[in-house]
């Protein structure tokens, strides 16, 4: 076993077995629940992931105004945006960082419900390479009772309730997230990603465990309260009525694109 | 539009549509589980019976070392991805090791084997149960028979067939036990138990023993499937039971190791015992199925142990750590037992794979003979006097002489390749 597995993987796996045992023999439950614990364990970086990409939506309309302004001297816009960013406290690379620290965590969770929910011989064989021995609890679990509401969470929704769950979470989360423009070609650029994002997920619901899909749709909803109650409805305001207004705690409301805040003079 | 939002478009576009074909037209779509099998094989009448990790059954002279015929290519129909575009055919995977019946024809001119033989194996992805013949040396182009006659079975089949009383015994993953008449693969009987059941029935005299997930063991009516008993463990049974002097032997994932009365299912005794020292207790799931030589069963453990135990009592009579697991069912050669051991059973590269030989007259090993490609054991072995044959993850086909255990294995077939 390589470090990966010994560190995250294998405690990860045998955690979720356990918890399965302890959430009547559920490992939905079990996935649901330790889905929950994560966000919550990592709420601190995503507070910052989110505030950072609102600040990001905020300075939009500042940033469309630089590009109007400078658009054809690039050095100078480069000066300009460099100075708006710095000015806001927003940044990209807060982003990134966060991101980056969390995707082993996501990874290696993925990891363990695909191997926790071993439906093929190859797979069981393959799972009881990750069971502590020394936890008497976890092999008279195995291999773990797969049936969670109308689902086996070995295969894939046939359903299909699954994939159009996943789209549409996936949706309200990145329409939260992403900013509004005034900008035409950037306008259908954001709409573009916006579809793209939960399609692809959706797609992928269609081939992979439907325990891969809770996880995805607990995730993603858990994203749209913390969204909420960090910086607001975002772009979903839009939806509501014609003047978006943040409803989070401690969140800005978001100026009007057309009359952006006086810039920075340019050094 | 400028170029750089165009390009953007473009990329997402390619991504989305690149996703769309990986989950919809390719294998990875189409089957979210990893199946390549791991059938062993049978000798019989002279001839070899093997099936390979793509769909093959393999006719193979042991004293020649070569195929007889051209093997039979078994496919099903692939439900395909979500477009649709998938292949209409893929080869299926076995797990079960062909099983031959001898069948006699009075007006044959041959005189070394009056008749021809029948070979049946049982597919993983559509649970059906082929019967082909195999007749002068050439295999019929296509089934004899099938089981079920249209379509495909309930669920999926891992459990090996069991041929016994002129009938094919054998389980489907749904928990439906069935037995076939070995003739026609006209079904005798089908027997549904609430459970998944991965293991291989075993038929002594008139009753079936067969291992479920819901951690019974079941004994059957083998003529009418009826239950004569039960008996409940402690964990899922994937193991094969097996029979010895009115005895059941059965090991479960709970890594405990039964002694059942086969008359009664009544507990005889269980191992690891209040008294087993820590360092004799079983550490994973009892897997592969065990072997019986001269009053002592031989139950290999995925811990990597074979744990030696006397069939009257259940005491430890060696415990052999042979440092990697074993999911393969080992195979008695005269006194010796051999056994095969992997780093791990699943991925295909970078495997340490050894076969022991255990003689059991004074429980001595072997020292290891290391397979050259490092190739995942997980199909059981089998043997012809002194040659013991190892079928690999990778589709390779070794011989091992036991006669001679310090000659390297000997590379017979790449089963995959052959035409």
């Amino acid at each position: 076993m390589d470090p990966w597995e010994i560190v995250i993987l294998r405690p990860m796996i045998n955690v979720l077995v356990v918890a399965s045992k302890y959430l009547f023999n559920s490992p939905g439950l079990a996935i649901i629940i330790f889905t929950i614990l994560i966000r919550v364990i990592m709420y601190p970086l995503t507070k910052k992931q989110l505030l950072a990409t609102k600040k990001m939506q905020d300075i939009q309309p500042k940033l469309q105004e630089l590009q109007k302004k400078y658009g054809k001297d690039k050095q100078r816009m480069a000066k300009e945006q460099s100075a708006l960013l710095k000015e806001s406290g927003a940044t990209n690379i807060g982003c990134l960082v966060t991101t980056f620290i969390q995707m082993p965590i996501w990874i290696a969770l993925y990891q363990s419900i695909t191997r926790i929910l071993a439906t093929g011989p190859e797979e069981l064989l393959n799972l009881s390479r990750y069971l502590y021995p020394q936890w008497h609890i976890v092999f008279p679990m195995v291999p773990l009772n797969s049936h969670f509401l109308w689902l086996n969470l070995g295969v894939f929704d046939p359903l299909y309730i699954m994939p159009v769950l996943v789209f549409a979470t996936m949706w309200v989360q990145q329409k939260m997230v992403t900013p509004t423009s005034t900008d035409p070609q950037q306008q259908a650029q954001s709409q573009m990603m916006l579809i793209l994002m939960p399609v692809m997920f959706a797609f992928l619901t269609l081939s992979f465990p439907s325990g891969l899909a809770l996880y995805w749709v607990v995730s993603n909803i858990i994203s749209i309260v913390m969204q909420y109650f960090i910086t607001g409805w975002g772009g979903l305001a839009n939806l509501f009525g014609p003047k978006p207004e943040d409803k989070g705690k401690g969140a800005k409301p978001t100026p009007p694109s057309s009359e952006p805040k006086k810039l920075p003079a340019a050094k | 539009m400028n170029i750089k939002h165009k390009l953007i478009i473009v990329i997402s576009g390619a991504a989305l549509a690149g996703t769309l074909l990986l989950t919809s037209c390719s294998p990875l779509g189409c089957a979210t589980v990893i199946a390549r099998g791991w059938p062993g094989g049978t000798l019989d009448n002279g001839s070899l019976f093997v099936a390979s990790m793509n769909g093959k059954i393999i006719a193979v002279d042991p004293v020649k070392n070569t195929v007889i015929g051209s093997p039979v290519q078994i496919s099903y129909s692939a439900s395909g991805g979500l477009l649709g575009c998938a292949p209409s055919s893929s080869a299926v995977s076995f797990y079960t090791t062909p099983v031959v019946q001898d069948v006699t024809v009075t007006d044959t001119q041959s005189a070394d084997f009056p008749g021809y033989q029948m070979v049946y194996v049982g597919g993983w992805q559509n649970g059906i149960i082929y019967a082909y013949k195999f007749e002068n040396g050439k295999w019929s182009a296509d089934p004899e028979y099938v089981y079920p006659r249209q379509g495909s079975g309930p669920d999926k089949i891992v459990g090996n067939l069991t041929l016994a009383n002129n009938s094919i015994y054998y389980a489907t993953s749904d928990g439906t036990v069935y037995a076939l008449s070995a003739a026609d693969l006209s079904k005798e009987w089908s027997v549904k138990i609430d459970s998944k059941i991965w293991s291989a029935p075993t038929v002594e005299g008139t009753t079936l023993y067969i291992g479920c997930f819901n951690k019974n063991l079941y004994a059957l009516n083998a003529a009418d499937g009826s239950q004569k008993w039960h008996y409940q463990t402690a964990g899922a049974i994937n193991s094969t039971p097996v029979v010895n002097n009115n005895t059941v032997f059965i090991g479960d994932y709970d890594r405990d190791f039964y002694a059942i009365d086969a008359s009664s299912g009544k507990l005889i005794w269980k191992f690891p015992a209040a008294d087993t020292a820590s360092n004799n207790i079983p550490s994973n799931f009892f897997w592969a199925q065990p072997v019986v030589v001269n009053g002592v069963i031989y139950a290999p453990n995925l811990d990597g142990h074979v744990y030696a135990l006397e069939t009257a009592t259940g005491k430890l009579v060696k415990n052999f750590s042979l440092g990697y697991s074993i999911s393969s069912s080992p195979v008695v050669v005269g006194n010796n037992i051999v056994v095969a051991t992997s780093v791990a059973s699943y991925a295909e590269s970078k495997q340490k794979v050894n076969i022991y030989i255990i003689n059991t007259a004074d429980n001595s090993v072997s020292l290891p003979i290391a397979l050259p490609l490092h190739e995942a054991v997980n199909a059981p072995l089998f043997a012809d006097g002194n040659i013991v044959y190892v079928h690999t993850y990778k589709d390779n086909l070794y011989t091992i002489n036991t006669a001679a255990p310090q000659t390297q294995p000997t590379l017979l077939f790449d089963l995959n390749t052959l035409k």
